[in-house]
């Protein structure tokens, strides 16, 4: 029985909602200095 | 509870959103400014706004409730939350959302959609519906913000209604989209640290992590035959395969409000609003721990109830609130939590439901004034004071139909809207950023496929919102035309998106392929470049 729970899918999504948002703030980090602006909409802003 | 307590914390909170909104209106020097933030809203900003938008009161207390009566199942709906609704989301449409509506000039979603198939049609159908539908849903936060200043200041209902209605069209009037985000920001970190402190005392309370999900799992026989024969099987267990249940937690929740959200154009109008991708990388951080910390909780703690009520009153949560679902929380909270965290968890709500009601009651303003009444009225050089109009007339709306309709339609809106706006936005959307082969053909079919096959399922055959409209039972005499299990429980989002999907396919490779030159201004960074600077 994983973390207390009688349902390893309901213990998946305790876990997944974790981990989804740990991926979520791995790549803000990795990724916070990332651009997708190209040159051209740099230049008009 | 000291009214006089918690009236003057309301009084110093709502000093701090008026100071927040007439920032925002300092900094609205323009048409854009007020539509998109001028393309340059801070990350944090944006991404708070954007959960502070997407979790309402009824995200807390309605689906909180829902966890204390069914479990913890409901924990895939804040995985497919955070999962699409703000990393695909976020990556894969708002990137492109942004780009493009850059390179269009586009300030709001219709407008958007409208300039990528160059049809001011589609822009004023998509507008109709969101100021056709869009009041209904906000009739809903707006009911639910009323019924909490109501219940905590002890105000007459009416009044409550329109004090909390005027404040908030008052702010987004001033403010516009900066002043909503502004304000919204602010009321996420509350939120967010109202609902942190909430699962902390909870799981202390109960013995902590494990100790409690063992609690709740070994009450097992203690649920309720009723609910048994819907699919209960726990609350630390999935619904019976196939049961009433499992259908309304897959279909309903995790696709309908899941996917749903993608197509919220109060949500997708926020990736406008940053000035480039670098922002939306930052804000998938934020957005992701919003959310968790928001409706992640809220769903844990709900469910948890029912060990704290056991343990005390020897009842489970639904027994402990009378049988009404949407009282779990509250009760919880009252009787569990000390007095300090009432006051927070109140403000929590009135966040909750402030900052999903001004995110609402702009983008109906802005659909109604920018949208409709700027492209029937071309000579109008600022949309501006007719968004300003739109949302007080689309307040007012929203006012006049939480009076007229019944109590259990308004109570189904943001099935409807999600349902609406899932089926008739989403694969338009898609093909707006990604399919240069669609076409304005295409995509009249798709919206029209989409929303009239999404109102005949909520009319005829999805047994919730059919049973509410009463226009089956009237003309057929029953709640719905099929009635063989599980149809009546299977969300319209199930048939009414791929319908409108395969409409988009099937019209737009019939019809003539688009301008190939309207093609490279949208997608192309060389034509781009050329049209700006030749």
């Amino acid at each position: 029985m994983l973390i207390g729970m009688a349902d390893g899918w309901v213990a998946l999504a305790y876990c997944a909602n974790l981990a989804v948002t740990a991926v979520c703030v791995v790549y803000g980090i990795a990724r916070f200095n990332a651009d997708d602006e190209n040159e051209s909409e740099r230049k008009d802003r | 509870m000291n009214t006089l307590l918690l009236g003057g914390l309301i009084a110093a909170y709502l000093a701090v959103v008026a100071a927040l909104s007439y920032l925002g209106y300092r900094h609205t020097r323009s048409q854009k400014d007020y539509l998109v933030g001028g393309n340059e809203v801070n990350p944090f900003v944006m991404a708070m706004s954007y959960g502070a938008a997407f979790i309402s009161t009824s995200a807390i207390v309605g689906f909180g409730g829902v966890a204390g009566l069914y479990g913890m199942g409901l924990l895939w709906l804040p995985f497919m939350n955070i999962a699409v609704g703000v990393l695909i989301a976020f990556l894969v449409l708002g990137r492109p959302t942004r780009r493009i509506g850059r390179r269009l000039d586009a300030n709001t979603f219709p407008e958007l959609i409208g300039l990528r198939f160059q049809s001011r049609r589609i822009k004023v159908l998509i507008a109709a519906i969101i100021v056709f539908f869009m009041p209904i849903y906000t009739g809903v936060v707006l009911i639910g913000g009323a019924r909490f200043v109501e219940q905590a200041m002890n105000l007459d209902y009416n009044y409550a209604l329109l004090i909390f209605g005027g404040v908030i069209s008052l702010y987004v009037i001033f403010g516009g989209i900066k002043g909503v985000m502004y304000v919204d920001a602010l009321l996420g970190v509350v939120m967010v640290f109202g609902m942190i402190s909430l699962l902390v005392m909870t799981y202390h309370e109960l013995g902590g992590v494990v100790s409690a999900h063992q609690a709740l799992t070994d009450m097992r026989g203690l649920v309720p035959a009723s609910l048994a024969k819907l699919g209960h099987a726990g609350w630390t267990a999935m619904p019976r395969w196939n049961s009433q249940w499992w259908w309304t937690l897959v279909s309903s929740l995790m696709l309908g409000v899941g996917i749903g959200a993608l197509a919220q154009p109060q949500l997708a109008v926020r990736f406008m609003t940053v000035k480039s991708g670098k922002q939306l990388n930052r804000a998938v951080l934020v957005g992701a721990l919003f959310i968790l910390a928001t409706a992640g909780i809220a769903y844990v703690v709900g469910a948890l109830a029912n060990v704290w009520f056991f343990r005390h009153s020897g009842q489970i949560a639904i027994q402990a609130a009378d049988g009404n679902a949407d009282l779990i929380i509250p009760r919880f909270i009252d009787a569990a939590m000390p007095k300090a965290f009432v006051y927070i968890f109140m403000l929590t709500l009135l966040s909750a439901a402030m900052s999903t009601l001004s995110s609402l009651i702009h983008v109906n303003g802005s659909s109604l004034g920018h949208d409709l009444y700027r492209t029937l009225r071309p000579q109008a050089s600022d949309s501006r004071t007719a968004t300003r109009v739109g949302i007080v007339l689309g307040i007012i709306a929203s006012i006049v139909l939480a009076y007229l309709l019944p109590p259990n339609i308004v109570a189904r809106g943001t099935a409807i809207f999600f349902g609406v706006c899932a089926a008739a936005f989403l694969p338009a959307y898609l093909a707006a950023l990604y399919w240069k082969r669609a076409t304005r053909a295409g995509v009249w079919a798709s919206i029209a496929t989409g929303a009239l096959v999404s109102l005949f399922g909520l009319a005829f055959l999805h047994r919730a919102e059919s049973g509410a409209l009463g226009i089956c039972q009237k003309l057929f005499g029953r709640t719905e035309l099929i009635s063989t299990f599980p149809w009546p429980f299977v969300d319209t989002i199930c048939y009414a998106l791929p319908l409108a999907a395969l409409a988009l396919i099937a019209v737009s490779l019939a019809t003539r392929p688009p301008d190939a030159r309207h093609l490279e201004q949208c997608f192309s960074e060389t034509a781009n470049r050329e049209n700006h600077h030749g």
